[in-house]
């Protein structure tokens, strides 16, 4: 039976299979350290895989995608992981447009630190950028009108954040017994969330206007009784504004956040920056100067080491055949005038389905107590290969 | 396009154009009412769709190609609505770009990044940067306004085998990559062949090259082929268009920020 189950649904994916596209890389990265708390490997090689099935039909205003994801390899068995990123259904309307399923959906407009971005948990083992993002069960509506797009969010399951484990870099003194997560809603994950958005233009004006209402997507890490590390998900409502202006070769950008959460107090923060573009210089080459304030009114408590930082950087894309590009940037503390962190990351194309991709973090001098502090010891050189069919 | 306006002043440049050898008309006002005539020509196309190959040739002959789809709206009373979905090279597949052009001041542009599921306003300033890594420039793929430019009749000439101009035009964005570009245009019905680009310093750039002209159902002309090379780094580009299509049941709301979100 099981034999004959599997046929079947072999039969029905196997001509699917030319169908699907897809990126399989290979991930190497090296730590000049130890590190600080009993992780002894300096070195790593992980597979990443994730295949792609889309169909588009009816001059694309019906969507199927199906994106599964997986990671295989690490010494960290928390960063040995499969997600489903997308399985949703996209339709659209005269007035509107509707996705269901498991899917992607991004807030901002600045470079240095996604603020108002939560519908979305993050996938904290792929990289410590926060970009990686897992997929979200939703129903979500956008209403298409003159005075630009209403959405809305309905969250019916909760993604925990993924943390790397005993084994994994980027992490504090003790790592995080994920199994043990608890949360203060009785309905834990399967607390309904939701969100409004709000968003338009005006000639070089954008905006985004967004409420979110349900799980914190941040964790409180909590050590219990018997002394484990344990992330404690609360409730939590925030409003969010975010605003770019073009003008001529300048982007202004701005994201401000007013969160409140269940047993700990509000707070405030903000991006807010710029990014001027020298166009065209020598063959095609554009080089971008970036600069963002970041801030938050909880100071020091706030952890993450940036809550009044300056991050500075420069973009540099060669704009020609191997879509070469560089970005290397480093953030600075306002209160020690020290460089926090330094990054750099550069890519490009070899051939038609390959490309190369090489990242690397130094951690300076951190504010103590803060996020970098506790990965001050995880330096890294990161170098990705990958063939996309 | 604008529509009525156009087929006014287009009626007014007829009779002007009737009138030459009674009234003796400038080399500018003639370039002038060549470009109108090429952009009646072009009015009433409502919309259309195409899967284009783009070949990119080095300086060695080493090839590269791209595989893209644009879809294009016509809009009545300013520039037209474009969306370009990348198929290949494949790590870009799903990248898109929606483009709403204007006859005066800048366009707006957004660009979709599948990794992200990022929609980012990009500016449009820089018009004569690479598309794509190609020898197109961006302000050589986008609408071709007639307030864009500034124009002069230079000489009749032979063009696609028939009655043809020959005339510049000259940006009036200073923004523009040009000092000048030279077009050659057959009158009987508007077809650019031939258009060699001056750079800012004035020395000759690019020439681009439109062949295998087709006449489509609705009556609209269109060349399967645009070659461009550079002369000044000896690398070329092919676009190849295929399976156009007008008149599709397209409206404003796909080629919106939703429509660039759906992209894939």
């Amino acid at each position: 039976m099981k034999a004959t189950c599997l046929s079947i649904v072999l039969a029905l994916l196997l001509p699917l299979w030319a169908e699907f596209s897809g990126e399989v890389g290979v991930e190497f990265q090296a730590f000049p350290h130890k590190g600080a708390y009993g992780q002894e490997e300096q070195l790593e090689h992980t597979l990443l895989i994730q295949p792609e099935y889309s169909r588009s039909w009816n001059q694309d205003r019906r969507v199927f995608t199906f994106i599964p994801y997986a990671r295989l390899g690490s010494h960290d068995e928390e960063r040995n992981h499969f997600d489903i990123r997308e399985l949703s259904f996209i339709g659209s309307w005269p007035v509107f447009d509707l996705r269901a399923g498991i899917s992607k959906v991004f807030w901002g407009v600045t470079e240095s630190q996604h603020l108002v971005d939560v519908v979305n948990q993050t996938d904290a083992v792929e990289n410590i950028d926060g970009e990686d993002k897992l997929g979200q069960p939703m129903i979500h509506l956008t209403w298409v009108q003159s005075f630009g797009n209403v959405e809305f969010f309905w969250l019916p399951y909760f993604r925990e954040r993924l943390l790397p484990g005993e084994d994994g870099r980027f992490r504090g003194p003790v790592a995080v017994d994920q199994d043990q997560a608890r949360y203060t809603d009785d309905r834990e994950e399967w607390h309904q969330d939701l969100a409004f958005r709000w968003s338009h233009y005006v000639g070089a004006l954008d905006w985004g206007l967004s409420y979110f209402r349900g799980t914190d997507r941040d964790p409180v890490l909590e050590l219990d009784e018997e002394g484990r590390l344990i992330p404690v998900y609360g409730q939590s409502w925030q409003l969010g504004l975010e605003l770019q202006i073009v003008y001529l070769d300048w982007l202004f950008k701005g994201e401000f956040l007013h969160k409140e959460r269940e047993s700990y107090s509000d707070y405030q923060a903000w991006v807010t920056g710029f990014e001027y573009t020298f166009v065209n210089l020598g063959p095609g080459a554009d080089i971008g100067v970036l600069y963002e304030w970041l801030y938050d009114d909880r100071g020091r408590a706030s952890g993450s080491g940036l809550d009044d930082a300056s991050f500075v950087g420069t973009r540099l894309a060669m704009n020609d055949e191997a879509s070469s590009e560089l970005l290397f940037g480093g953030f600075i503390d306002h209160q020690s005038a020290d460089v926090v962190s330094l990054r750099l990351e550069a890519s490009r194309r070899l051939g038609a389905s390959w490309k190369l991709e090489v990242e690397g973090t130094l951690i300076e001098q951190p504010p103590e107590n803060s996020f970098f502090d506790a990965i001050s010891r995880d330096d890294y050189l990161q170098v990705t290969l990958s063939y996309f069919w | 396009m604008m529509n009525q306006t156009t087929r006014a002043l287009s009626l007014v440049c007829l009779s002007a154009l009737m009138s030459i050898s009674l009234r003796a008309e400038s080399p500018e006002e003639k370039g002038l009412a060549i470009a109108k005539s090429m952009d009646k020509q072009e009015t009433g196309f409502v919309n259309q769709v195409a899967d284009v190959t783009m070949i990119l040739k080095n300086k060695h002959g080493q090839e590269s190609s791209r595989s893209l789809r644009i879809k294009t709206l016509e809009m009545e009373k300013d520039g037209d609505k474009s969306l370009t979905i990348f198929d290949s090279p494949r790590d870009v597949k799903g990248t898109a770009f929606l483009s709403f052009t204007h006859a005066v001041g800048p366009d707006d542009q957004w660009l979709f990044l599948p990794a992200l599921s990022r929609v980012k306003r990009i500016s449009s300033n820089n018009k004569s940067g690479p598309f794509m890594g190609s020898e197109f420039a961006y302000e050589d793929i986008s609408s071709q306004e007639v307030e864009k430019y500034s124009y002069k009749f230079i000489r009749d000439e032979e063009v696609l085998g028939g009655p043809g101009v020959v005339m510049e035009r000259y940006p009036v964005d200073k923004k523009s990559g040009y000092t000048r570009q030279i077009v050659w245009v057959d009158t009987t019905h508007w077809r650019v062949a031939k258009i060699v680009f001056h750079d800012r310093k004035d020395k000759k750039l690019k020439t681009l090259e439109f062949k295998g002209y087709q006449q489509y159902p609705n009556g609209k002309w269109r060349a399967d082929e645009y070659q461009m090379v550079n002369h000044q780094t000896g690398k070329s580009t092919r676009l190849l268009w295929e399976n156009i299509q007008f008149g599709q049941d397209l409206s404003e709301r796909d080629f919106d920020q939703n429509a660039l979100k759906r992209a894939r």
